[in-house]
């Protein structure tokens, strides 16, 4: 079934699914860095 | 309270990220506030009066942004691989991969906001038979392959290797889907800003260059702590095997036990 949404429906449909896969990213990279870096030496994390 | 050492953030990656938020906010109110809908840019109607694409030109404002980073990034992925192969290089392997992630994300993000934008614009949200449409999703496949490469249980250096082969052919398929619009009559419209006159100007103009920019600065910071997982996850792999090393020596420095199995 083709669902045709309206002007702003498409807009915030657009700006949700960039802003929603983005954040998605950089909070499963937030969360898998803390998780690892505790199991890692502070002299092996070179940023800090 | 996580502490401060205990991330991949940095000095470096707050600024950034606090600007990436700022430039966000201010997307948000140019992209969808202050700019006006198109009212002139799709023709005249039998009337003689100027058309427009309305609202959904607020679109272009992510899509076309996330696209170009997402193009972006595939030819970071390929200067990593280059340089891994010539380097054989964590550094550059790493760079390579991280990037090829934000990648395949942005692309994402493009492929679904164009079908959101072809929808009200061309009547359908997909047509395989556009050179443009077809060569993007030909090039997330691709990033999806070189991701897949990057998870075969294979030893470390022979993987990266692989993966950077891979990635190498990033290029030629960015450099297609990019031109197919040039190449190629396609539905998808031709550029609209890397030439010398811009088909659009005004708040348009600003806030498409603001999406630009937002996404520029969300790839640099995500980019830096997608490089620093990666590092982790290889020094967690690296740990993993001095542990089970030592385990293995311990074991084989250890007394054999009794015959009669009963220690005395």
């Amino acid at each position: 079934m083709i669902v045709a949404l309206s002007a702003w429906g498409s807009v915030t449909a657009a700006w949700v699914v960039v802003f929603g896969s983005v954040g998605a990213l950089a909070l499963r990279s937030a969360q898998r860095g803390r998780r690892l870096a505790r199991q890692v030496p502070e002299d092996q994390r070179r940023w800090m | 309270m996580v502490l401060m050492d205990e991330t991949t953030a940095s000095k470096g990656t707050r600024i950034l990220g606090v600007a990436s938020l700022v430039g966000l906010a201010l997307l948000v109110l140019f992209g969808l506030v202050v700019s006006g809908p198109d009212g002139s840019s799709v023709g005249v109607d039998a009337n003689g009066a100027p058309t427009g694409q309305g609202e959904v030109v607020r679109i272009m404002y992510v899509h076309v942004p996330t696209a170009i980073i997402a193009f972006l990034a595939f030819f970071v992925t390929v200067a990593g691989s280059i340089g891994y192969l010539l380097r054989r290089s964590e550094w550059w392997d790493l760079v390579a991969h991280a990037s090829a992630e934000l990648g395949a994300v942005l692309l994402f993000a493009t492929l679904v906001t164009g079908a959101l934008w072809g929808e009200p614009t061309w009547g359908t949200y997909w047509e395989w038979q556009d050179a443009r449409l077809t060569t993007t999703a030909v090039l997330f496949f691709l990033v999806l392959g070189y991701l897949a490469v990057r998870r075969l249980p294979l030893e470390r250096e022979r993987r990266s290797r692989l993966a950077a082969v891979v990635g190498i052919l990033l290029g030629p398929a960015t450099i297609v889907c990019h031109y197919a619009t040039t190449w190629w009559r396609t539905l998808h419209q031709g550029p609209t800003i890397s030439r010398l006159d811009p088909q659009i100007d005004g708040t348009r103009l600003l806030s498409l260059m603001l999406g630009m920019g937002v996404f520029l600065a969300l790839y640099a910071w995500l980019l830096l702590h997608r490089f620093r997982v990666l590092w982790l996850e290889n020094r967690v792999e690296d740990l993993g095997l001095d542990v089970a090393l030592a385990e293995r020596r311990a074991e084989a420095s250890a007394p054999p036990p009794s015959p009669s199995g009963v220690a005395s």
